[in-house]
C-alpha cells in the first residue's frame, strides 16, 4: 500500500489536546483559487483580444464584436484584472469605429466604450490606459470629422494628450501612432499645417521603425506618399503608397487594404501608368466590394474611369462614370459632382 | 459584370501580382482559439473542483465556443463536451440530482467522441462515462462490471498514448470497484489498495496531487476497515493536506468526513464532532448532499457512543431524511440499519 506522506497536519493533532469542539473554525488553510482563476482569465482574455483583432483587421467587425461581448458575460470577467476588461472595451471601441467607417456612419457609437475605459484608467491611475483611451478618441473624431467633411481640429487635443503620456511611460509603439494621429490632424485642420504634419509623419516613421512596428508605419508611409504626390514628386509617393500597401498586407490589414490598392494606383494613373492604374483600382474595387468597403468601391470607380478614358476605352470609361455616380450620393455631395463633371467631360470630347 | 472583364484586362498587369501575398491570420486564428480553448477548459476545471458547477457551465455553455468553433479542431470540440459531461457528472453526484441527464448528455455526445479520432479525448469521455455509470450501479445496489469496463477501456487508451495523468486516474477509477464489490470481499479491497497504490504513485510521478490525494483517502479507507486507525488516519490527513493545498473544495468533505470517522472509531469524540463539523461546512459551502448526510450520521454515531441514544436516533433520522430527500439509497439503508439497532 506504500506509506502516507509525512503528516504535514501537526497542527490538527496538537489541537486535540486544545480541547477542539464542533463550532471551531477552520482547521487547515484552503489554498485561495482567485488568484489562479483570475490569472487564466487574464489568458483566455488575451486570446479572445486577439481573436478580435484578426476578426477586426479581415473586417468581420461583427464576429469581432460578438466575440467581445461574450467576453463580458463570462463568469470570470469579474475576476480578471480592470485593466483587462478595460482593453476589451478599447478593443470594442476600435472595432466599433471601424464597422462605422465601413457604414459611413455610427462613429459616436465608438465613445460609450471608450469612457468606460477612461473611468477604469482613472481608477486605477493607469496612464498607458488613459493614452490608449485619448489615441482612440481621437481616431473616432478623426473618422467621425472626416465622414462629416469637417476639418479635423478636435483630433488635436486627444492626440496631443496621448503623445504627452505615451512619452512619460516610453510606450514607442503608443508613440509611433500619437505622432501619427497628430500628423493627421495638422493635415486636415481648418487651417491646414502640411509642414508639420509631413514632420510628424516623419517622426512617427522613425518610432515605428524603432520598435519594428508595422501597422503605424504603414499610415505614416501612406500619408507621406500623399505629401510627395501633392507636391509633384510622383515617384516617391510612389515608393511610399507601395511601401505601406506591402506592410498591410504582411500584417494581414485586409480590412484598409482597398485604401491602399486605390492609392497606388492613383499614383500610377498620375504617372501615366495607366494598366497599372486601373489594376490596383480594380482590386481596391474587387477587395472593397468582397468586404464591404463600399466608399473605397466608390474611389477607385474615378481613377478607373480616367485610365480609361486616357486609353480611349470609353465605353469602359462611361461605365465606371455612371457607376460612380450612382454610388455617389452616399458619400456627399462633392463626390456627385465630381462624378457628374467626369461624364460631361467625357460625353463633350470628340 | 464591368469589374469582371477588366480583371481579364488586366491580368497580365503588375498589380496582380498582389493577390496572394496578403498574411494568411487563419493560422494564428486557430492557435489563439486553441489557447483560449484550453484556457477556459482550465478554468472550467478549476471550477469544478471548486465545486462551483454553474460557474463552470456558465462558461462552458457561453456563446464563445460557438464563436470560436470553427477554428479548432473536432477533437477540441469534442473536449468542451466531455468536460461538460464531467461538470454535470460532479454536479449530479453532489446534489443527488439529474443522474438521468448525465446519461442522456454523455450519449448525446459519444459519435462526435468516436468521430473526433483523438484517443485522449475518447479515453476521458470514457473514464468521465465510467464515473457517471459507477454513481449510478452505487445507487441502484448493482455490481460494477459496466464501470469496471469503462474504466478498463479508458486506462488502455490513455496508456496508448502515453498520457500518465490519465492512466492515474483511471488506476484510481479501477479501485474503486474493487473496493465498492460487495462480493469476496476481503480479496476485491486487497485488488483495490494495489490499483490505488499504483495510481497515488503514478500521480505523484506526474505531480498529480488531485489523483495522490483521491488515491491517499480510499487507501486509508481499506486501512479503516482492516482495523489500522493509524495508518488510515495518516492516509486520510495526507489526503486532506493535499486537498486544502489544492483548493480542492469539492472534496474536502470526504476528508473532513473520513477523519471524523476515524476519531469517532478511537473514541475520541471531542475531535470527532469538530471534523464532522468542518465536514458540514464545506458541504453546505458545496451543496454536496452526500456529506451532509455524514455529517449528520456521524453526530448520530458520536451521540451513540456518548450514550446519548434518543439524541443519537434524532440525528440518524435527521440524516435519513436527507438521504431520502437526495435519494441516496446506501444512506438510507445505513440510517434504518441504525435506527432499527437502536431499537428506539
Amino acid at each position: 500500500m506504500g506509506e502516507p506522506d509525512a503528516r504535514k497536519l501537526g497542527s490538527l493533532r496538537a489541537a486535540k489536546g486544545d480541547g477542539m469542539v464542533e463550532g471551531d473554525t477552520r482547521l487547515g488553510e484552503v489554498r485561495d483559487l482567485t488568484p489562479e482563476l483570475r490569472e487564466k482569465g487574464s489568458e483566455a482574455i488575451g486570446h479572445v483580444l486577439e481573436i478580435a483583432r484578426i476578426r477586426m483587421f479581415q473586417a468581420r467587425f461583427d464576429d469581432a464584436l460578438t466575440l467581445l461581448d461574450s467576453a463580458y458575460a463570462l463568469p470570470i470577467y469579474e475576476l480578471v484584472d480592470a485593466r483587462d476588461q478595460a482593453k476589451l472595451l478599447l478593443l470594442k471601441a476600435e472595432v466599433l469605429l471601424y464597422r462605422a467607417v465601413f457604414a459611413n456612419n455610427g462613429h459616436d457609437e465608438a465613445f460609450a466604450p471608450i469612457e468606460a475605459a477612461e473611468t477604469i484608467g482613472e481608477e486605477q491611475a493607469d496612464r498607458r490606459l488613459l493614452a490608449d483611451a485619448q489615441a482612440m478618441r481621437a481616431w473616432i473624431l478623426c473618422y467621425r470629422e472626416l465622414t462629416a467633411g469637417r476639418p479635423r481640429d478636435a483630433v488635436l487635443e486627444p492626440a496631443q494628450k496621448s503623445l504627452d503620456l505615451r512619452r512619460e511611460i516610453g510606450d514607442q509603439v503608443g508613440v509611433a501612432e500619437s505622432l501619427f494621429l497628430l500628423g493627421l490632424a495638422h493635415e486636415h485642420k481648418a487651417l491646414p499645417d502640411v509642414v508639420e504634419a509631413e514632420k510628424l509623419f516623419r517622426e512617427a516613421l522613425q518610432a515605428a521603425d524603432a520598435t519594428g512596428e508595422k501597422r503605424w508605419r504603414s499610415y505614416a508611409s501612406r500619408h507621406l506618399g500623399w505629401t510627395c504626390m501633392n507636391r509633384g514628386d510622383l515617384d516617391e509617393a510612389f515608393v511610399y503608397l507601395e511601401e505601406s500597401l506591402r506592410l498591410r498586407q504582411e500584417i494581414g490589414l485586409v480590412a484598409f487594404l482597398p485604401p491602399a490598392y486605390h492609392a497606388v494606383g492613383l499614383v500610377q494613373l498620375e504617372r501615366g501608368e495607366l494598366g497599372e492604374a486601373l489594376a490596383y483600382c480594380q482590386l481596391a474595387y474587387d477587395l472593397g466590394t468582397e468586404i464591404g468597403m463600399d466608399l473605397y468601391r466608390f474611389m477607385a470607380l474615378l481613377p478607373m474611369g480616367e485610365a480609361h478614358e486616357k486609353r480611349g476605352e470609353r465605353e469602359e470609361a462611361m461605365d465606371c462614370y455612371q457607376e460612380a455616380l450612382e454610388m455617389a450620393p452616399a458619400f456627399g455631395a462633392v463626390f456627385v459632382n465630381e462624378a457628374k463633371e467626369a461624364i460631361e467631360r467625357l460625353k463633350n470630347a470628340v | 459584370m464591368l469589374r469582371k472583364e477588366l480583371r481579364v484586362t488586366n491580368r497580365e498587369d503588375g498589380a496582380t501580382s498582389h493577390l496572394g501575398r496578403v498574411k494568411d491570420l487563419s493560422a494564428e486564428l486557430s492557435q489563439q482559439a486553441r489557447g483560449l480553448t484550453e484556457a477556459v477548459l482550465e478554468i472550467a476545471r478549476t471550477y469544478m473542483y471548486d465545486a462551483r458547477y454553474a460557474e463552470a457551465l456558465e462558461l462552458l455553455d457561453s456563446g464563445l465556443f460557438g464563436l470560436i468553433e470553427e477554428y479548432i479542431s473536432s477533437a477540441d470540440v469534442a473536449r468542451i463536451r466531455v468536460a461538460r459531461a464531467a461538470v454535470l457528472d460532479r454536479r449530479s453526484r453532489d446534489s443527488g440530482e439529474g443522474r438521468d441527464a448525465v446519461m442522456d448528455y454523455l450519449e448525446e455526445i459519444e459519435a462526435a467522441v468516436l468521430d473526433c479520432g483523438d484517443k485522449r479525448v475518447l479515453a476521458e469521455y470514457l473514464r468521465v462515462k465510467a464515473d457517471a455509470v459507477m454513481e449510478k450501479e452505487l445507487m441502484e445496489g448493482r455490481s460494477y462490471d459496466a464501470s469496471l469496463d469503462l474504466s478498463e477501456r479508458a486506462r488502455a487508451l490513455f496508456e496508448e498514448a502515453g498520457d500518465l495523468r490519465g492512466i492515474a486516474e483511471s488506476l484510481f477509477r479501477i479501485g474503486l470497484v474493487y473496493e465498492f464489490r460487495r462480493e469476496d470481499v476481503d480479496r476485491n479491497k486487497a485488488k483495490a489498495a494495489e490499483f490505488y497504490s499504483r495510481a497515488r504513485s503514478t500521480a505523484r510521478g506526474v505531480g498529480d496531487l488531485r489523483t495522490q490525494s483521491d488515491a491517499a483517502r480510499h487507501l486509508g479507507g481499506i486501512s479503516q476497515d482492516r482495523g489500522d486507525l493509524d495508518a488510515a488516519l495518516a492516509w486520510f490527513e495526507e489526503s486532506l493536506v493535499l486537498r486544502e493545498r489544492l483548493g480542492y473544495r469539492g472534496a474536502l468533505p470526504g476528508a473532513y468526513d473520513a477523519i471524523a470517522g476515524i476519531h469517532i472509531e478511537k473514541g475520541d469524540l471531542d475531535l470527532a464532532l469538530a471534523y464532522i463539523a468542518e465536514t458540514r461546512r464545506w458541504a453546505e459551502k458545496v451543496g454536496f448532499q452526500r456529506y451532509m448526510f455524514l455529517s449528520t450520521f456521524r453526530t448520530g454515531d458520536v451521540l451513540k457512543g456518548r450514550g446519548e441514544l434518543q439524541e443519537a436516533a434524532e440525528k440518524y433520522r435527521d440524516a435519513l431524511a436527507i438521504a431520502e430527500a437526495s435519494s441516496f439509497q446506501p444512506g438510507i439503508d445505513w440510517a434504518n440499519q441504525m435506527l432499527e439497532s437502536l431499537g428506539l
